[in-house]
Protein backbone atom coordinates (compact mmCIF):
# COMPACT_ATOMS: atom_id res chain seq x y z
CA UNK A 1 0.00 0.00 0.00
CA UNK A 2 1.34 3.45 -0.90
CA UNK A 3 0.98 6.21 1.62
CA UNK A 4 0.46 9.90 0.96
CA UNK A 5 1.48 10.69 4.53
CA UNK A 6 3.23 8.69 7.20
CA UNK A 7 3.45 10.25 10.63
CA UNK A 8 5.94 8.38 12.79
CA UNK A 9 6.30 8.94 16.51
CA UNK A 10 5.95 12.69 16.51
CA UNK A 11 6.34 14.27 19.90
CA UNK A 12 6.06 17.89 20.90
CA UNK A 13 6.25 19.14 24.44
CA UNK A 14 4.64 22.35 25.63
CA UNK A 15 4.42 23.59 29.19
CA UNK A 16 0.85 22.38 29.62
CA UNK A 17 0.41 19.91 26.81
CA UNK A 18 2.38 17.13 25.21
CA UNK A 19 1.81 15.56 21.85
CA UNK A 20 3.11 12.13 22.59
CA UNK A 21 4.45 9.59 20.14
CA UNK A 22 1.77 10.14 17.50
CA UNK A 23 1.84 7.75 14.55
CA UNK A 24 -0.61 7.13 11.73
CA UNK A 25 -0.59 6.81 7.97
CA UNK A 26 -2.87 8.12 5.25
CA UNK A 27 -3.03 5.68 2.33
CA UNK A 28 -3.02 7.24 -1.13
CA UNK A 29 -6.50 7.78 -2.53
CA UNK A 30 -8.13 7.80 0.90
CA UNK A 31 -9.68 10.24 3.31
CA UNK A 32 -8.40 10.10 6.86
CA UNK A 33 -10.49 11.80 9.52
CA UNK A 34 -8.78 13.12 12.61
CA UNK A 35 -11.11 13.37 15.59
CA UNK A 36 -10.69 14.42 19.17
CA UNK A 37 -11.77 16.92 21.79
CA UNK A 38 -10.83 20.58 21.68
CA UNK A 39 -7.21 20.79 22.75
CA UNK A 40 -6.56 17.10 22.06
CA UNK A 41 -3.72 18.05 19.71
CA UNK A 42 -5.22 17.83 16.21
CA UNK A 43 -4.05 21.27 15.07
CA UNK A 44 -0.66 20.68 16.71
CA UNK A 45 -0.32 17.51 14.63
CA UNK A 46 -1.00 19.51 11.46
CA UNK A 47 1.55 22.13 12.48
CA UNK A 48 4.09 19.44 13.29
CA UNK A 49 3.49 17.79 9.93
CA UNK A 50 3.90 21.07 8.06
CA UNK A 51 7.10 22.09 9.88
CA UNK A 52 5.40 25.03 11.57
CA UNK A 53 6.70 23.82 14.92
CA UNK A 54 9.79 21.91 15.91
CA UNK A 55 9.12 18.33 16.93
CA UNK A 56 10.69 14.96 17.37
CA UNK A 57 9.77 12.08 15.10
CA UNK A 58 9.37 11.82 11.38
CA UNK A 59 6.76 12.83 8.81
CA UNK A 60 6.97 11.44 5.31
CA UNK A 61 5.01 12.75 2.34
CA UNK A 62 4.94 10.16 -0.45
CA UNK A 63 7.79 8.39 1.30
CA UNK A 64 10.05 11.42 1.68
CA UNK A 65 10.61 13.86 4.54
CA UNK A 66 9.70 17.48 3.83
CA UNK A 67 12.14 20.19 4.90
CA UNK A 68 11.64 23.95 4.78
CA UNK A 69 13.39 24.05 1.42
CA UNK A 70 11.20 21.37 -0.21
CA UNK A 71 9.11 23.82 -2.15
CA UNK A 72 8.27 21.33 -4.88
CA UNK A 73 6.70 19.00 -2.34
CA UNK A 74 4.51 21.79 -0.97
CA UNK A 75 3.26 22.41 -4.51
CA UNK A 76 1.55 19.02 -4.12
CA UNK A 77 -0.13 19.87 -0.81
CA UNK A 78 -3.17 22.06 -0.25
CA UNK A 79 -3.81 23.34 3.25
CA UNK A 80 -6.83 25.01 4.81
CA UNK A 81 -6.82 26.00 8.46
CA UNK A 82 -9.97 26.56 10.49
CA UNK A 83 -9.81 30.33 9.97
CA UNK A 84 -8.92 32.30 6.87
CA UNK A 85 -5.32 33.45 6.90
CA UNK A 86 -5.51 36.20 4.27
CA UNK A 87 -5.62 39.88 5.20
CA UNK A 88 -9.25 40.82 5.60
CA UNK A 89 -8.89 43.77 3.22
CA UNK A 90 -8.03 41.57 0.24
CA UNK A 91 -10.71 40.66 -2.25
CA UNK A 92 -11.60 37.20 -3.51
CA UNK A 93 -10.02 38.06 -6.86
CA UNK A 94 -6.79 39.21 -5.20
CA UNK A 95 -6.62 35.93 -3.28
CA UNK A 96 -6.77 34.17 -6.65
CA UNK A 97 -3.93 36.36 -7.89
CA UNK A 98 -1.84 35.45 -4.84
CA UNK A 99 -2.31 31.80 -5.80
CA UNK A 100 -1.36 32.57 -9.40
CA UNK A 101 1.89 34.22 -8.32
CA UNK A 102 2.69 31.58 -5.70
CA UNK A 103 1.98 28.18 -7.25
CA UNK A 104 3.57 26.91 -10.46
CA UNK A 105 0.56 24.69 -11.07
CA UNK A 106 -2.07 27.27 -10.22
CA UNK A 107 -5.24 26.63 -12.17
CA UNK A 108 -7.05 29.96 -12.52
CA UNK A 109 -9.97 28.30 -14.31
CA UNK A 110 -10.41 25.85 -11.43
CA UNK A 111 -10.29 28.69 -8.89
CA UNK A 112 -12.85 30.60 -10.90
CA UNK A 113 -15.03 27.48 -11.12
CA UNK A 114 -14.92 27.01 -7.34
CA UNK A 115 -15.59 30.71 -6.70
CA UNK A 116 -18.65 30.46 -8.94
CA UNK A 117 -19.72 27.15 -7.39
CA UNK A 118 -19.43 28.60 -3.89
CA UNK A 119 -21.15 31.83 -5.00
CA UNK A 120 -18.32 33.98 -3.67
CA UNK A 121 -18.51 37.61 -4.77
CA UNK A 122 -15.23 38.28 -6.58
CA UNK A 123 -14.89 41.92 -5.71
CA UNK A 124 -15.90 41.59 -2.09
CA UNK A 125 -13.31 42.11 0.62
CA UNK A 126 -12.79 39.12 2.90
CA UNK A 127 -14.01 41.05 5.93
CA UNK A 128 -17.46 41.33 4.33
CA UNK A 129 -17.80 37.56 3.84
CA UNK A 130 -19.64 35.29 6.23
CA UNK A 131 -17.73 32.62 8.16
CA UNK A 132 -18.94 29.95 5.77
CA UNK A 133 -17.87 31.96 2.74
CA UNK A 134 -14.43 32.56 4.23
CA UNK A 135 -14.02 28.84 4.73
CA UNK A 136 -15.13 28.21 1.15
CA UNK A 137 -12.56 30.73 -0.07
CA UNK A 138 -9.92 28.92 1.99
CA UNK A 139 -10.88 25.67 0.31
CA UNK A 140 -11.02 27.20 -3.16
CA UNK A 141 -7.43 28.40 -2.64
CA UNK A 142 -6.29 25.01 -1.33
CA UNK A 143 -7.93 23.13 -4.19
CA UNK A 144 -6.87 25.22 -7.18
CA UNK A 145 -3.28 24.17 -7.70
CA UNK A 146 -3.69 20.50 -8.52
CA UNK A 147 -2.70 19.39 -5.03
CA UNK A 148 -2.51 15.66 -4.49
CA UNK A 149 -3.01 15.91 -0.77
CA UNK A 150 -5.33 18.17 1.17
CA UNK A 151 -4.72 18.90 4.83
CA UNK A 152 -7.87 20.45 6.24
CA UNK A 153 -8.30 21.64 9.79
CA UNK A 154 -12.00 21.82 10.70
CA UNK A 155 -13.13 22.83 7.22
CA UNK A 156 -16.80 22.33 7.94
CA UNK A 157 -16.93 24.09 11.31
CA UNK A 158 -19.53 26.82 11.44
CA UNK A 159 -21.18 25.83 8.16
CA UNK A 160 -24.85 25.06 7.76
CA UNK A 161 -25.81 21.46 6.87
CA UNK A 162 -26.36 22.30 3.19
CA UNK A 163 -22.99 23.98 2.79
CA UNK A 164 -21.35 21.13 4.69
CA UNK A 165 -22.94 18.56 2.44
CA UNK A 166 -21.77 20.51 -0.60
CA UNK A 167 -18.19 20.48 0.68
CA UNK A 168 -18.30 16.80 1.55
CA UNK A 169 -19.35 16.07 -2.03
CA UNK A 170 -16.43 18.16 -3.22
CA UNK A 171 -14.02 16.16 -1.06
CA UNK A 172 -15.40 12.90 -2.38
CA UNK A 173 -14.95 14.19 -5.95
CA UNK A 174 -11.37 15.09 -5.09
CA UNK A 175 -10.38 11.55 -4.07
CA UNK A 176 -12.30 9.82 -6.84
CA UNK A 177 -9.26 9.10 -9.02
CA UNK A 178 -7.51 7.40 -6.10
CA UNK A 179 -4.38 9.52 -6.62
CA UNK A 180 -5.56 12.23 -4.27
CA UNK A 181 -5.81 12.00 -0.51
CA UNK A 182 -7.28 14.09 2.29
CA UNK A 183 -6.37 14.42 5.93
CA UNK A 184 -9.22 16.21 7.62
CA UNK A 185 -9.93 17.08 11.22
CA UNK A 186 -13.46 17.68 12.36
CA UNK A 187 -15.64 17.78 15.43
CA UNK A 188 -18.61 16.87 13.31
CA UNK A 189 -18.15 13.13 13.33
CA UNK A 190 -21.23 12.52 11.20
CA UNK A 191 -19.39 14.31 8.37
CA UNK A 192 -16.50 11.93 8.77
CA UNK A 193 -18.85 8.96 8.90
CA UNK A 194 -20.03 10.05 5.45
CA UNK A 195 -16.67 10.54 3.75
CA UNK A 196 -13.73 9.14 5.70
CA UNK A 197 -12.07 5.82 4.92
CA UNK A 198 -9.97 5.89 8.07
CA UNK A 199 -10.43 7.49 11.46
CA UNK A 200 -7.65 8.47 13.82
CA UNK A 201 -8.77 9.44 17.28
CA UNK A 202 -6.50 11.75 19.24
CA UNK A 203 -7.03 11.88 22.97
CA UNK A 204 -4.92 14.09 25.23
CA UNK A 205 -2.08 14.26 22.74
CA UNK A 206 -1.98 10.53 22.06
CA UNK A 207 -3.43 8.32 19.35
CA UNK A 208 -6.28 6.40 20.97
CA UNK A 209 -6.82 4.45 17.75
CA UNK A 210 -6.26 4.73 14.01
CA UNK A 211 -8.53 2.36 12.12
CA UNK A 212 -10.60 1.86 9.04
CA UNK A 213 -13.94 3.57 9.51
CA UNK A 214 -15.88 0.52 8.40
CA UNK A 215 -14.06 -1.61 10.94
CA UNK A 216 -15.07 0.85 13.62
CA UNK A 217 -18.68 1.06 12.58
CA UNK A 218 -19.17 -2.62 11.84
CA UNK A 219 -17.05 -4.13 14.63
CA UNK A 220 -17.39 -1.80 17.58
CA UNK A 221 -20.53 -1.98 19.64
CA UNK A 222 -22.10 -0.70 22.83
CA UNK A 223 -23.35 -3.24 25.31
CA UNK A 224 -26.20 -2.03 27.52
CA UNK A 225 -25.99 -4.08 30.69
CA UNK A 226 -26.54 -4.05 34.41
CA UNK A 227 -23.94 -4.17 37.13
CA UNK A 228 -24.23 -7.94 37.29
CA UNK A 229 -22.97 -8.44 33.70
CA UNK A 230 -20.45 -5.62 33.74
CA UNK A 231 -17.60 -7.61 35.26
CA UNK A 232 -18.03 -10.42 32.76
CA UNK A 233 -18.18 -8.05 29.75
CA UNK A 234 -15.14 -6.17 31.03
CA UNK A 235 -13.13 -9.37 30.85
CA UNK A 236 -14.34 -10.14 27.34
CA UNK A 237 -12.89 -7.27 25.33
CA UNK A 238 -14.27 -4.09 26.81
CA UNK A 239 -12.57 -0.81 25.90
CA UNK A 240 -14.36 1.57 28.24
CA UNK A 241 -17.59 1.85 30.17
CA UNK A 242 -19.83 4.52 31.59
CA UNK A 243 -22.49 4.34 34.28
CA UNK A 244 -25.89 5.70 33.34
CA UNK A 245 -28.86 6.20 35.64
CA UNK A 246 -29.91 2.57 35.71
CA UNK A 247 -27.42 0.66 33.54
CA UNK A 248 -23.97 0.66 32.02
CA UNK A 249 -22.85 1.49 28.46
CA UNK A 250 -19.87 -0.65 27.63
CA UNK A 251 -17.82 -0.02 24.50
CA UNK A 252 -16.56 -3.27 23.02
CA UNK A 253 -14.20 -3.81 20.11
CA UNK A 254 -15.86 -6.90 18.63
CA UNK A 255 -19.61 -6.79 19.06
CA UNK A 256 -20.20 -10.06 17.20
CA UNK A 257 -17.91 -11.93 19.57
CA UNK A 258 -19.68 -10.38 22.54
CA UNK A 259 -23.06 -11.29 21.01
CA UNK A 260 -21.97 -14.87 20.78
CA UNK A 261 -20.66 -14.94 24.34
CA UNK A 262 -23.54 -12.98 25.88
CA UNK A 263 -26.61 -13.66 23.71
CA UNK A 264 -28.94 -12.25 26.33
CA UNK A 265 -27.38 -8.76 26.31
CA UNK A 266 -28.51 -5.81 24.20
CA UNK A 267 -25.66 -4.73 21.92
CA UNK A 268 -26.09 -1.64 19.71
CA UNK A 269 -23.95 -0.42 16.86
CA UNK A 270 -21.58 2.33 17.97
CA UNK A 271 -21.37 5.66 16.18
CA UNK A 272 -18.04 7.49 16.01
CA UNK A 273 -19.47 10.04 18.41
CA UNK A 274 -20.28 7.35 20.96
CA UNK A 275 -16.89 5.68 20.52
CA UNK A 276 -15.21 9.03 21.08
CA UNK A 277 -17.39 9.92 24.05
CA UNK A 278 -16.93 6.62 25.83
CA UNK A 279 -13.20 6.56 25.15
CA UNK A 280 -12.78 10.06 26.58
CA UNK A 281 -15.36 10.09 29.36
CA UNK A 282 -15.69 6.44 30.17
CA UNK A 283 -13.70 4.43 32.64
CA UNK A 284 -11.01 2.26 31.16
CA UNK A 285 -10.21 -1.36 31.88
CA UNK B 1 8.07 35.27 -3.65
CA UNK B 2 5.98 37.23 -6.15
CA UNK B 3 2.82 36.11 -4.42
CA UNK B 4 4.09 37.34 -1.04
CA UNK B 5 5.08 40.76 -2.35
CA UNK B 6 1.82 41.03 -4.29
CA UNK B 7 -0.14 40.20 -1.12
CA UNK B 8 1.75 42.82 0.89
CA UNK B 9 1.37 45.48 -1.77
CA UNK B 10 -2.36 44.87 -2.20
CA UNK B 11 -2.82 45.16 1.57
CA UNK B 12 -0.81 48.35 1.59
CA UNK B 13 -2.71 49.83 -1.35
CA UNK B 14 -5.83 49.44 0.76
CA UNK B 15 -4.13 51.27 3.64
CA UNK B 16 -2.75 53.90 1.30
CA UNK B 17 -6.25 54.69 0.05
CA UNK B 18 -7.25 55.37 3.64
CA UNK B 19 -4.23 57.56 4.27
CA UNK B 20 -4.33 59.32 0.89
CA UNK B 21 -6.91 61.87 2.00
CA UNK B 22 -4.84 62.90 5.01
CA UNK B 23 -1.73 63.07 2.84
CA UNK B 24 -3.48 65.12 0.20
CA UNK B 25 -4.76 67.60 2.76
CA UNK B 26 -1.23 67.92 4.15
CA UNK B 27 0.43 68.21 0.75
CA UNK B 28 -1.87 71.05 -0.27
CA UNK B 29 -2.33 72.60 3.15
CA UNK B 30 1.30 72.74 4.24
CA UNK B 31 2.68 74.74 1.27
CA UNK B 32 -0.37 77.05 1.28
CA UNK B 33 0.02 77.67 5.01
CA UNK B 34 3.77 78.25 4.71
CA UNK B 35 3.25 80.51 1.69
CA UNK B 36 0.77 82.58 3.62
CA UNK B 37 2.67 82.82 6.90
CA UNK B 38 6.39 82.79 6.13
CA UNK B 39 8.75 84.90 4.08
CA UNK B 40 11.34 82.16 3.86
CA UNK B 41 10.08 79.73 1.22
CA UNK B 42 13.42 78.07 0.58
CA UNK B 43 12.39 74.75 2.09
CA UNK B 44 8.74 74.64 1.10
CA UNK B 45 9.15 71.35 -0.71
CA UNK B 46 11.32 69.61 1.91
CA UNK B 47 8.70 68.71 4.49
CA UNK B 48 6.11 67.25 2.06
CA UNK B 49 8.87 65.24 0.36
CA UNK B 50 10.02 63.86 3.68
CA UNK B 51 6.46 62.99 4.65
CA UNK B 52 5.90 60.99 1.45
CA UNK B 53 9.17 59.11 1.86
CA UNK B 54 8.58 58.34 5.53
CA UNK B 55 5.06 57.17 4.69
CA UNK B 56 6.59 54.75 2.20
CA UNK B 57 8.85 53.45 4.94
CA UNK B 58 6.13 52.85 7.52
CA UNK B 59 3.75 51.13 5.09
CA UNK B 60 5.34 47.78 5.86
CA UNK B 61 4.14 48.10 9.45
CA UNK B 62 0.57 47.87 8.18
CA UNK B 63 1.44 44.79 6.23
CA UNK B 64 2.98 43.20 9.35
CA UNK B 65 -0.12 44.18 11.33
CA UNK B 66 -2.46 42.43 8.89
CA UNK B 67 -0.17 39.39 8.75
CA UNK B 68 -0.21 39.13 12.52
CA UNK B 69 -3.99 39.43 12.82
CA UNK B 70 -4.73 36.90 10.11
CA UNK B 71 -1.99 34.37 10.91
CA UNK B 72 -0.68 34.80 7.38
CA UNK B 73 2.91 33.76 8.00
CA UNK B 74 2.06 30.26 9.19
CA UNK B 75 -0.26 29.79 6.23
CA UNK B 76 2.27 31.21 3.76
CA UNK B 77 4.79 28.63 4.95
CA UNK B 78 2.44 25.82 3.95
CA UNK B 79 2.55 27.22 0.40
CA UNK B 80 5.61 26.59 -1.79
CA UNK B 81 7.55 29.27 0.03
CA UNK B 82 10.58 28.76 2.25
CA UNK B 83 11.10 30.72 5.45
CA UNK B 84 14.05 32.52 3.92
CA UNK B 85 11.96 33.51 0.91
CA UNK B 86 9.32 34.86 3.27
CA UNK B 87 12.01 36.83 5.11
CA UNK B 88 13.47 38.24 1.91
CA UNK B 89 10.02 39.13 0.58
CA UNK B 90 9.61 41.59 3.45
CA UNK B 91 12.81 43.39 2.45
CA UNK B 92 11.66 43.46 -1.14
CA UNK B 93 8.27 44.87 -0.16
CA UNK B 94 10.02 47.44 2.02
CA UNK B 95 12.31 48.46 -0.86
CA UNK B 96 9.30 48.82 -3.18
CA UNK B 97 7.50 50.90 -0.55
CA UNK B 98 10.50 53.18 -0.02
CA UNK B 99 10.92 53.54 -3.76
CA UNK B 100 7.24 54.45 -4.24
CA UNK B 101 7.38 56.90 -1.32
CA UNK B 102 10.54 58.47 -2.71
CA UNK B 103 9.16 58.81 -6.24
CA UNK B 104 5.95 60.33 -4.86
CA UNK B 105 7.98 62.65 -2.64
CA UNK B 106 10.16 63.61 -5.57
CA UNK B 107 7.15 64.41 -7.74
CA UNK B 108 5.57 66.44 -4.96
CA UNK B 109 8.84 68.29 -4.27
CA UNK B 110 9.39 69.13 -7.92
CA UNK B 111 5.80 70.31 -8.35
CA UNK B 112 5.94 72.53 -5.25
CA UNK B 113 9.36 73.90 -6.20
CA UNK B 114 8.07 74.55 -9.74
CA UNK B 115 4.86 76.24 -8.63
CA UNK B 116 6.74 78.48 -6.19
CA UNK B 117 9.29 79.38 -8.86
CA UNK B 118 12.28 77.81 -7.12
CA UNK B 119 13.00 75.00 -9.52
CA UNK B 120 16.41 75.15 -11.11
CA UNK B 121 18.68 72.44 -12.52
CA UNK B 122 20.89 72.80 -9.48
CA UNK B 123 17.94 72.36 -7.12
CA UNK B 124 16.64 69.42 -9.13
CA UNK B 125 20.03 67.76 -8.82
CA UNK B 126 20.05 68.46 -5.10
CA UNK B 127 16.53 67.05 -4.65
CA UNK B 128 17.41 63.94 -6.64
CA UNK B 129 20.60 63.33 -4.68
CA UNK B 130 18.83 63.88 -1.34
CA UNK B 131 15.98 61.55 -2.33
CA UNK B 132 18.34 58.81 -3.48
CA UNK B 133 20.35 59.12 -0.26
CA UNK B 134 17.23 59.08 1.89
CA UNK B 135 15.81 56.08 0.05
CA UNK B 136 19.07 54.18 0.52
CA UNK B 137 19.17 55.04 4.22
CA UNK B 138 15.53 54.01 4.74
CA UNK B 139 16.15 50.70 3.00
CA UNK B 140 19.01 50.11 5.43
CA UNK B 141 16.74 51.02 8.35
CA UNK B 142 14.49 48.18 7.18
CA UNK B 143 17.32 45.73 7.82
CA UNK B 144 17.02 46.65 11.48
CA UNK B 145 13.28 46.84 12.02
CA UNK B 146 12.05 43.99 9.79
CA UNK B 147 13.83 41.33 11.90
CA UNK B 148 12.54 43.01 15.07
CA UNK B 149 8.95 43.02 13.76
CA UNK B 150 9.21 39.34 12.90
CA UNK B 151 10.66 38.50 16.28
CA UNK B 152 8.55 40.65 18.59
CA UNK B 153 5.41 41.38 16.59
CA UNK B 154 4.18 44.78 15.43
CA UNK B 155 3.61 46.53 18.75
CA UNK B 156 6.59 45.27 20.71
CA UNK B 157 8.70 45.35 17.55
CA UNK B 158 7.98 49.05 17.03
CA UNK B 159 8.96 49.82 20.63
CA UNK B 160 12.14 47.74 20.43
CA UNK B 161 13.01 49.46 17.12
CA UNK B 162 12.57 52.92 18.65
CA UNK B 163 14.57 51.96 21.74
CA UNK B 164 17.32 50.48 19.53
CA UNK B 165 17.59 53.59 17.37
CA UNK B 166 17.46 55.87 20.41
CA UNK B 167 20.19 53.82 22.12
CA UNK B 168 22.45 53.77 19.07
CA UNK B 169 21.80 57.51 18.52
CA UNK B 170 22.49 58.31 22.18
CA UNK B 171 25.69 56.27 22.32
CA UNK B 172 26.88 57.83 19.04
CA UNK B 173 26.15 61.36 20.28
CA UNK B 174 27.96 60.71 23.55
CA UNK B 175 30.94 59.31 21.67
CA UNK B 176 31.06 62.31 19.34
CA UNK B 177 30.92 64.73 22.28
CA UNK B 178 33.64 62.77 24.07
CA UNK B 179 35.86 62.57 21.02
CA UNK B 180 35.43 66.27 20.24
CA UNK B 181 37.10 67.08 23.53
CA UNK B 182 40.14 65.08 22.48
CA UNK B 183 40.28 66.07 18.83
CA UNK B 184 38.31 68.71 16.91
CA UNK B 185 38.70 66.97 13.58
CA UNK B 186 36.40 63.95 13.63
CA UNK B 187 36.69 62.98 9.98
CA UNK B 188 38.74 59.95 11.01
CA UNK B 189 35.69 58.37 12.67
CA UNK B 190 33.62 58.35 9.46
CA UNK B 191 35.13 55.07 8.18
CA UNK B 192 34.87 53.61 11.68
CA UNK B 193 31.17 54.53 11.85
CA UNK B 194 30.65 53.04 8.40
CA UNK B 195 32.31 49.77 9.40
CA UNK B 196 30.40 49.59 12.70
CA UNK B 197 27.10 50.36 10.94
CA UNK B 198 27.78 47.75 8.29
CA UNK B 199 28.60 45.25 11.03
CA UNK B 200 25.33 46.08 12.81
CA UNK B 201 23.26 45.70 9.64
CA UNK B 202 24.88 42.38 8.80
CA UNK B 203 24.35 41.18 12.38
CA UNK B 204 20.69 42.22 12.31
CA UNK B 205 20.12 40.51 8.98
CA UNK B 206 21.54 37.22 10.21
CA UNK B 207 19.78 37.51 13.57
CA UNK B 208 16.49 38.01 11.71
CA UNK B 209 17.25 35.04 9.50
CA UNK B 210 17.88 32.90 12.57
CA UNK B 211 14.65 34.11 14.22
CA UNK B 212 12.61 33.36 11.11
CA UNK B 213 14.11 29.89 10.77
CA UNK B 214 13.37 29.13 14.41
CA UNK B 215 9.92 30.71 14.59
CA UNK B 216 7.12 28.45 15.78
CA UNK B 217 3.40 28.97 15.41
Amino acid sequence: MEFAVEVKNITKKYERFTLSDVSFSVPQGCIMGLIGENGAGKSTIFKAMLNLIKRDGEVLFWGKPMTDKDIEMRERIGVAFDAICFSEVLTVKQVGNIGKYTYKNWDSARFQELVTRFELPEKAEIKTLSKGMKMKLNLAFAMSHNAQLLILDEPTAGLDPIARDELLDLFLEFVQDEEHSILISSHITTDLEKIADYITFINKGKVAFSKEKDALLYQYGIVRCGEKDLAAVKNAGCIAWKKNECNYDVLVEDREAIKRTFPHLVIDNASIDEIMLLTVKGERV
Amino acid sequence: MRGLVYKDLMTEVHEFKRMAVVLLVFLIGFPVMMYATSDDLSDLYGMPMTMCTVMGMVMINNSFGYDERSGWMQYALTNPISRIQYYHSKFLTHAVNVLCGTVLGLAVGVIIAGVTGQLTFALLGEILATSAGTAFALCLVGIVFIPLMLKFGVQKGAIVTMVSFASVGGISAALVVGLTQINDDLTFIIPIIAVVALGLFITMYFLGRKWVLEKEF
